[in-house]
């Protein structure tokens, strides 16, 4: 996770509007795994059953909760919230925006990860069972299916580019109490910074399955996962055609079929407890990458070895929240190598004879926020990240250092209407030169916002759906420009408008906060 | 408060993200310009091609062939691979490299790919296949800090095939067959039909009047040029910007008639290469301007410039004279500018080094007069005499102003093989002449430029024969032909006159075969009071002697009565009365010896 180009190519983040060579150069190929997602509010906030918290917007109706039932739409909830039947959820952003120059608005970032404001259309369903057995067993069905890119309304395409986001099984206290297992395929993650759109430590999407385990009068959740991905591309999957041994077509031979493992292990621990009104968490997490060694050939009739690959992941997470004033706040620290510091989804080199990611290193410090006090509240999010490729060469492009922060203020206007202001700043420097000037590549981008908008569910930052009126003025610097091909207008625009009208949504959705 | 804590998380940010990647850049984010040459003919240059040389970096390597087989394609060499050889290059005594065109080339055009660098599609871009901007300073860093300085190749002539001529106006590149037509059907003397031509949109023959459009009834006037447009391999309209403009090539296709002299200036280089109308001011300050920004940027020390031949006198006195005065402005002296005008002929060659031109020229007239026909055929000696009778006529005998501070002659860039001609050995399979010839060349008046692989005895012939990825060597230092150069660079390096010393040529003869003289050249340098006697016998089937079958002795320019020793072999000869010195050479052997009192052991 956490790479340029997955950034980039990420589904919900308009990858076409980062600098071409910032892709180009980037160290990942595939789809990314941080999908559009709520925010993570902290732990004691999104079990608190704070009215103006949108997670029931399906009102609950009353049902037999001892058995399975395949017809109930909704139960009663259980004591600690569960419900048996069939769910609906979603998250969901659409926009429609001009530039004030006669098109269309779009982003005008340089960094992976950057503030959300003039971000790209996405949504995702889920579609969810829920049962509860005997023995208080239960029992979890997901599916989520994730659109990105251009709607229908907007490019008159009847086709849509759709990504089947989870599909797992999970049971809970099976075998011992407080135990859950899962199975299947699953976005993995936890904590987000919401005005960045970044999962800053477990982001993570695989085939396979894990547990949860609860201890501690729940103040210490232990979870595991390990999974697999092999992305249909040569530096994983290689498929060549060959005479059969009889007949007219070809015969398909798999040359290299080498999956990506990752192992995640995850401790948090509430030391005053999880559904406590003022609390704190502490968390350690860790990952552990193995590429298996593979065969593939070349265009010129040889084969070539693809070594055995691996990697890590080291971080960490304190935080701490206070539910009177929707208050909470997120410290993050990440450390990578190797396979680590490249999206499992993604290809680690796009070009060139490197063929072990040994030398990459990446480092995220993250940092979220939220106060509200009566009219007013203040989101936070900001980010640091070092990354540095695989290849030999200390002079990359795709070696840099870069960062955002995002603060974004509000007031509510009466109960259900408010305005932010959204001001953030986003830079970065690569370990490169600017062949036709000289200078040190590197660039910073300003952005100031307004954005009226009217929550039926009433005041809170996190309430949803949100209608918004969005203008952004986002000031490229000269560096920044830079960035981008002479023939791309961008470089020679210091000052970008978006402004448009839009909607943003999310309830009853499951796949976050895992 | 929400200001002052967005202020403060703006700053962290800025400040966080200034601090870490700086550090790396901190030795190349700028280059200081000096200079780093004191007389260019202390120099021993080593040409190399970027892509063969050294492949320091794997993550460059991008659409590069493995194969041996395949010497037109990109094989992955690149600017880490100079840095991490650089020891290489000191053992064995180089000096100066010569490197291949860094900018932007057209990536691929018909199976070929543009490893050599004279495909230019982008002036201001660098080729990424050898590596970045920042790499580059470095490396050159690395070897200013080692004594060795690094050359430009650059071209002015041509651009690679960036367009087409669209003959036939139908809007995309074609070739085809046309002719044969019937001239008139109803008159039996009239031919039967027209003749049939091959017609290649890419690369037309030349038309004096500039490609004409051809349809089945005939010309309908100048062919419109059209890009191409193929990001993917950079084949794209080039840049600067002003290279997009129709006019400011000459658009007559490519060269047909080498002796014609129209064509060879004004002509596309065979291979669709673009010829650049360098008559147009505009385009001449383009030139300077780039090429010496990529001085400025890099501190380089001199430029190799490919085609001159190709280029029009009056574009070299405008080019040089500004690049230089730009330079200096800088503080960048001694800057050396040499041109390839490969097949000119002597004086055409030496005519871009009369005043107000170029620095010096390859000898090309050296290459076939010495080299391969008397060091690999074995031809009379006394062909160097009239060579050198050639060259105090042909090539300029004053130094240029703001140049090197060396008369042209002086200061010939001399060479046994390069990039453009089959190697010493493809012609010559046999070593030993190869280092009879090396050691005329480290020892002759003029600047020493060796082939890369020349030291690995390397033999490909034509090109990209010789063109061999030099790792196939292993970078060995113990070969004979290694040890043998780093062992001549050594002794010229210790010997000022045989850097700068007055070049007279003692013995040459027209005698061959038995003769007792037959092979022999022998000359004597002479700087500030240092004298060197050097005598090579370039014959390989007996011993030669500097003396005539009739008695006649060699008269050299030290005094009666001194002690000459071979830094070679030890050996000592005293010189005679008269300054007469009678000296025995090996077959192929060579002997350079030096006063006693000058001999450093």
């Amino acid at each position: 996770m956490g790479s340029v180009a997955a950034h980039a190519q990420s589904p919900e983040q308009d990858a076409s509007d980062a600098p071409e060579w910032y892709e180009r150069e980037g160290s990942d190929e595939g789809w990314a795994s941080p999908t559009e997602r709520p925010p993570s509010p902290p732990p004691s906030a999104a079990e608190d059953d704070d009215a103006s918290e949108p997670r029931l917007a399906v009102t609950p109706a009353p049902s037999d909760t001892s058995a399975p039932s395949v017809a109930a739409a909704d139960v009663a909830p259980d004591d600690d919230g569960f419900r048996s039947g069939f769910f609906f959820g979603s998250y969901g952003r659409v926009s429609a925006a001009s530039n004030l120059r006669g098109g269309l608005g779009r982003n005008a970032n340089i960094t992976a990860f950057h503030p959300r404001i003039d971000e790209d259309l996405y949504f995702e369903i889920e579609l969810r069972r829920q049962d509860q057995f005997s023995e208080n067993v239960r029992s979890i069905v997901v599916a989520t299916v994730a659109f990105g890119g251009e709607f229908f309304h907007l490019n008159g395409d009847f086709n849509e580019n759709v990504a089947v986001r989870n599909l797992y099984a999970e049971v809970q206290n099976a075998l011992v109490s407080n135990l859950s297992l899962w199975a299947g395929s699953r976005m993995w993650r936890g904590d987000d910074i919401y005005l960045l759109n970044f999962w800053p430590l477990d982001n993570i999407n695989m085939i396979g399955g894990g547990l949860d385990y609860r201890a501690l009068d729940e103040k210490l959740d232990l979870r595991l996962a390990v999974g697999l991905a092999r992305p249909d591309d040569p530096f994983h999957r290689q498929v060549t055609g060959v005479v059969a041994n009889s007949g007219f077509l070809p015969h398909d031979v798999v040359i290299l079929d080498r999956p990506r493992i990752t192992a995640a292990a995850k401790a948090t621990f509430f030391p005053f407890g999880r559904r406590v009104r003022t609390g704190a968490k502490v968390l350690v997490y860790g990952e552990g990458h193995f590429l298996p060694r593979g065969e593939r050939e070349l265009e010129f009739g040889l084969r070539e070895i693809m070594p055995y690959d691996s990697g890590m992941v080291l971080g960490g997470q304190i935080g701490g929240w206070q539910v009177s004033n929707r208050a909470f706040v997120n410290l993050f620290f990440r450390h990578a190598r190797g396979l680590g510091a490249y999206n499992p989804l993604g290809v680690p080199f796009r070009t060139g004879g490197v063929q072990t990611t040994e030398r990459a290193r990446e480092t995220i410090v993250g940092l979220s926020g939220n106060y509200e006090l009566g009219a007013f509240g203040l989101q936070l999010g900001a980010y640091y990240r070092y990354f540095r490729d695989a290849d030999p060469n200390i002079f990359d492009r795709s070696a840099l250092a870069e960062g955002a922060v995002n603060v974004r203020p509000h007031v509510w206007i009466g109960e259900r209407a408010g305005l932010s202001l959204d001001l953030a700043y986003q830079a970065l420097q690569a370990s490169a030169l600017d062949e036709r000037t000289g200078r040190v590549v590197r660039g910073g981008v300003t952005k100031i916002g307004f954005i009226p908008f009217y929550s039926p569910f009433g005041r809170g930052t996190f309430t949803r759906p949100h209608l918004r009126l969005i203008y952004s003025m986002s000031i490229r610097d000269q560096g920044a420009q830079a960035l981008y091909p002479t023939e791309d207008p961008r470089s020679r625009t210091a000052v970008e408008h978006f402004l448009g009208v839009g909607a943003e949504w999310w309830f009853d959705s499951t796949s976050y906060g895992f | 408060m929400v200001v002052r804590q967005h202020q403060l998380r703006l700053l962290i940010a800025v400040l966080a993200v200034a601090a870490c990647v700086d550090g790396e850049l901190a030795d190349v984010r700028t280059q200081p310009i000096a200079t780093h040459v004191d007389d260019w003919r202390d120099e021993v240059i080593y040409q190399l091609l970027t892509d063969r040389f050294a492949n320091g970096d794997p993550g460059n390597d991008h659409r590069v062939d493995p194969s041996p087989a395949t010497l037109a394609r990109y094989k992955g060499g690149d600017y880490q691979g100079i840095i991490d050889n650089v020891d290489y290059l000191e053992e064995l005594g180089v000096t100066a490299i010569w490197i291949s065109p860094i900018v932007l080339n057209v990536d691929a055009d018909a199976g070929f790919d543009g490893y050599h660098g004279y495909w230019q599609v982008d002036l201001e871009r660098l080729n990424p296949h050898f590596g970045d901007l920042a790499t580059l300073r470095q490396m050159i860093q690395v070897c200013h800090s080692r004594n060795i300085k690094v050359i430009l190749d650059i071209v002015t002539n041509h651009l690679g095939q960036v367009f087409y001529y669209d003959i036939n106006r139908n809007g995309r590149p074609d070739e085809w067959l046309s002719g044969g037509y019937p001239t008139n059907p109803g008159d039996p003397q009239a031919p039967a039909g027209t003749p049939v031509t091959r017609i290649t949109e890419y690369d037309p023959d030349w038309d004096p009047r500039g490609v004409q459009s051809v349809t089945s009834l005939g010309e309908s006037g100048p062919a419109p040029i059209r890009f191409f447009d193929m990001p993917e391999i950079f084949r794209v309209p080039p840049r600067p910007a002003i290279f997009q403009r129709f006019e400011v090539y000459n658009r007559r296709g490519k060269v047909v008639d080498w002796n014609v002299r129209e064509q060879v200036v004004l002509g596309d280089f065979p291979g669709g290469l673009k010829d650049i109308d360098t008559t147009r001011q505009d385009i001449r300050d383009e030139m300077v301007r780039i090429f010496s920004d990529w001085v400025l940027k890099l501190d380089l020390d001199g430029f190799r410039i490919d085609t001159i031949k190709h280029v029009e006198h009056e574009f070299w006195e405008d080019f040089a004279r500004r690049v230089r005065e730009r330079l200096a402005a800088a503080g960048k002296n001694n800057f050396l500018m040499f041109g390839e005008s490969f097949g000119g002929g002597d004086a055409l060659d030496g005519s871009y080094t009369m005043p107000g031109q170029l620095d010096s020229v390859f000898y090309f007239t050296q290459k076939y007069v010495v080299y391969r026909d008397i060091f690999g055929a074995g031809g009379a000696t006394s062909a160097i005499d009239r060579l050198l009778a050639d060259r105090a006529v042909n090539y300029g005998s004053t130094p240029q102003d703001l140049g090197i501070g060396i008369p042209p002659q002086e200061a010939l860039v001399n060479f046994v093989d390069n990039h453009d001609v089959p190697r010493f050995l493809w012609e010559t399979p046999d070593r030993r002449k190869l280092h009879a010839a090396l050691a005329y060349l480290f020892t002759q008046q003029g600047i020493p430029c060796i082939y890369y692989g020349t030291e690995q005895d390397f033999a490909g012939g034509n090109d990209p024969g010789n063109r061999e990825p030099l790792w196939e060597s292993g970078y060995r230092r113990d070969g004979e032909t290694f040890r043998w150069i780093a062992r001549l660079t050594r002794v010229r390096r210790e010997y000022a006159a045989l850097r700068r010393g007055d070049f007279t040529l003692r013995w040459t003869t027209d005698r061959t075969g038995d003769a007792v003289d037959a092979g022999i050249i022998a000359f004597d340098r002479v700087y500030e009071g240092q004298y060197a006697l050097v005598v090579i016998n370039a014959q390989g089937d007996h011993t030669s002697e500097t003396r005539s079958p009739e008695g006649e002795a060699m008269m050299v320019g030290a005094t009666a009565g001194t002690v000459l020793v071979d830094v070679l072999s030890g050996d000592r000869f005293t010189v005679g009365a008269g300054g007469e010195l009678t000296i025995s050479v090996e077959a192929l052997g060579s002997r350079i010896l030096v006063p006693e009192d000058q001999f450093q052991g």
